[in-house]
């Protein structure tokens, strides 16, 4: 038999803005770049706007709609990063997801003692470690803010963990322009040069702008010294300040925010056309008026700034796994899992802040690990459903059917029960067998696997020669 | 010689039938011994495989085709086995599910582990009475009867079994054991039973254990 016509969802089919809904999002965008300006306050960006065919009056940049279109026809739709041993990791582009950790966390929970306590240097490499070990962490980023060593190498010494730890492919961020430019030297040198790591770059930066209408010079100034390099940049305006910087109201964010992201988007491809671009698909916005806190795991924005921009067709950089608890308890559990679920269901691409507790103040290693086993089932979830003749198995029900006895023993179920989701440390046993274990919580468990990790001796991945380049940089 | 044992041994691990029943019969032409065939080929590769499954190694459908692989590898070997070595078979279990529960999965797989381990199995099959009962152990005289319900309201059953061969004055010549998915250690004890295991596996090891 030959089908025809056949059509199958091989993903979940999840909308949260029509395309008109989203048009009238990029209309307002377009109103607001063309019209109401956006100040960037530093002049070499205001120079190349007013070269590249903006209007610029004092520090107000006033974008056209055709400048806006061609920014979104030169960027990259799709990009591959790469690991550090130069092999493709991350196919970033369209409905995907890829998940990582966040960086920077002030405090962490000592999982030996169970109390809070500032992050320190160790924290970063047991953290690497950990992640380095967990199949479903795509990339890493920092992790935590070590207060044991001093303010002006923060940013180096991260970079040097993430480069001696990991192969995995790393997101740094920096607030100032010299420790980027000190990450990428060190990330040249691993990838063999400057020409390398433009052609496989495995380092991305994170450029985090305070206000979606006034560009910080800082910022500013990273955005065009990457893209000269033709080196990727993610470019965020506005993270949870909605009805701060930003209206209150869901819409208005999104046209605020998309048209901070679309003005830096011209600015790269100004700077060097075909820069590789990653857009903010991040859905924690929201600013809460009852405690001033900004939350990472609140529900209304889910899925929205990650449908803008596939109706963009920019790769994106999103947030999932998180939580405001401050302990790993039920709170953790089901924002953690929530907050990936809906962004993994709206494509959000490079998932970051993956075990971000306490709304960004606070990391846990045992919460990786439980995250590592959310994203398993998640990923099991997302499989789609396989019809063919083997899998709907008619010719197994017949024989079964003609015989006594059940589809355990068969060799159909032998070749198939293994495609089910079989988790690595949550609790399926029965209650004798899990009292007999010792009657061990997830948290529990979670801690065990951790100590086991880090009981390992710890190893460097970097050859003596590029340890001794990166160390240069450092110092 | 070495080299047939180990392909039986091995192929009854991974549960590949067909090479296992060229393997006895291979070895049988060869003129190797078949108590060694029974030992060293087949009963020793079961207990690889109950290790594989308390490791989490394996899980049941990966037993069960090694348990029926090693079955017929056995059927083959019978024949040729002398009686004695039948029955050094470590001992004879009764088993059965309780009365109204029909859910046999579970004592099925404990059955062919069992005979794996080289035990005679008298398999009663499900739905089983407690006359039925009865009547099988006087007819049979096993060291072992194994009992499972799937039921909360079927497990009771399992109860009058064990009163009624106290009352007829046999339970002091077999052992009981009972399992299935609500029973638990501490209700085999409330009724009665000597053991009670939450796996195929380890029915068997508890079986070895209650035996030595």
């Amino acid at each position: 038999m030959i089908r025809s016509n056949d059509k199958s969802l091989d993903t979940v089919d999840y909308r949260r803005l029509t395309e008109s809904q989203s048009d009238r999002i990029f209309q307002g965008s377009l109103e607001i770049l063309e019209s109401i300006g956006i100040h960037y306050q530093y002049s070499e960006a205001l120079e190349i706007f007013r070269k590249g065919g903006a209007t610029v009056d004092g520090d107000s940049v006033y974008i056209p709609t055709w400048l806006v279109q061609k920014s979104l026809s030169t960027v990259p739709k799709h990009m591959v990063i790469y690991d550090q041993t130069g092999l493709p990791a991350i196919r970033l582009g369209g409905h995907c997801a890829f998940f990582g950790n966040g960086g920077d966390l002030p405090y962490i929970i000592d999982h030996r003692t169970g109390t809070r306590r500032n992050g320190i240097l160790q924290d970063v490499y047991d953290l690497m470690n950990l992640l380095e070990s967990l199949d479903n962490i795509d990339f890493v980023m920092s992790g935590f803010l070590p207060k044991d060593i001093p303010t002006d190498k923060v940013e180096c010494m991260q970079m040097q963990a993430m480069l001696r730890c990991t192969n995995k492919p790393i997101l740094y961020e920096s607030t100032e322009i010299l420790s980027v430019q000190k990450s990428v030297a060190m990330a040249e040198v691993v990838a063999g040069g400057a020409e390398y790591l433009r052609r496989k770059p495995f380092a991305v930066c994170y450029i985090n702008v305070a206000n979606p209408l006034r560009h910080n010079p800082e910022s500013v100034n990273k955005l065009i010294w990457l893209s000269q390099k033709g080196l990727p940049v993610i470019y965020t305006p506005s993270h949870v300040t909605r009805g701060i910087s930003t209206p209150i109201t869901a819409a208005g964010f999104l046209a605020l925010n998309s048209a901070a992201v679309l003005s830096g988007l011209v600015l790269s491809q100004l700077v060097r056309e075909g820069t590789p671009f990653i857009g903010d698909s991040c859905a924690a916005s929201t600013f809460e008026m009852q405690h001033m806190v900004g939350l990472l795991a609140a529900p209304e924005m889910r899925g929205f700034n990650e449908e803008l921009l596939h109706f963009y067709g920019l790769p994106g950089f999103g947030d999932g796994g998180m939580t405001g608890a401050k302990a790993i308890d039920t709170q953790s559990g089901f924002e953690t899992a929530l907050t990936l679920i809906t962004s993994v269901q709206a494509g959000a691409g490079l998932i970051h802040d993956v075990g971000y507790m306490d709304n960004g103040n606070l990391g846990s290693l045992p919460q990786m690990v439980i995250c590592d086993e959310i994203i398993s089932w998640v990923r099991a979830y997302m499989k789609p459903l396989v019809v063919t003749e083997e899998t709907l198995a008619l010719d197994v029900i017949r024989e079964v059917a003609a015989r006594e006895g059940n589809f355990l023993g068969i060799d159909h179920t032998l070749r198939h029960f293994r495609e089910d989701h079989y988790p690595f440390l949550v609790d399926r046993m029965s209650y004798d067998s899990w009292v007999a274990k010792g009657s061990r919580t997830l948290n529990e468990k979670a801690c065990v696997y951790v100590d086991q990790i880090l009981e390992a001796p710890p190893k460097n991945l970097l050859s003596s020669e590029l340890e001794k380049a990166i160390q240069a940089i450092v110092d | 010689m070495e080299s047939i044992i180990k392909s039986i041994y091995e192929n009854v691990v991974v549960g590949n039938r067909h090479e296992v029943e060229l393997g006895v019969n291979q070895a049988l032409a060869v003129d190797i011994d078949p108590g060694r065939i029974l030992r060293e080929g087949l009963l020793e590769a079961m207990n690889e495989v109950g290790d594989r499954f308390e490791h989490g190694d394996i899980f049941i459908p990966e037993m069960l085709i090694a348990a029926q692989s090693m079955q017929a590898g056995l059927d083959i070997l019978k024949p040729h086995l002398l009686s004695e070595e039948l029955k050094t078979s470590s001992g004879k279990v009764v088993l059965g599910t309780a009365k109204g529960d029909l859910h046999d999965i579970g004592i099925n797989l404990v059955a062919m582990m069992l005979e794996g381990a080289g035990f005679e199995v008298i398999h009663l099959g499900s739905d089983v009475s407690t006359e039925k009962f009865l009547d099988s152990i006087k007819e049979n005289v096993p060291e072992i009867l194994g009992m499972s319900a799937l039921l909360t309201t079927t497990m009771p059953n399992m109860k009058l079994v064990i009163e009624a061969l106290e009352n007829t004055g046999l339970r002091s010549s077999v052992r009981v054991i009972v399992g299935g998915a609500p029973v638990t250690q501490g209700y085999a004890q409330e009724i009665g039973a000597d053991g009670y295991a939450p796996d195929a596996s380890r029915a068997v090891k508890l079986v070895r254990v209650l035996l030595s």
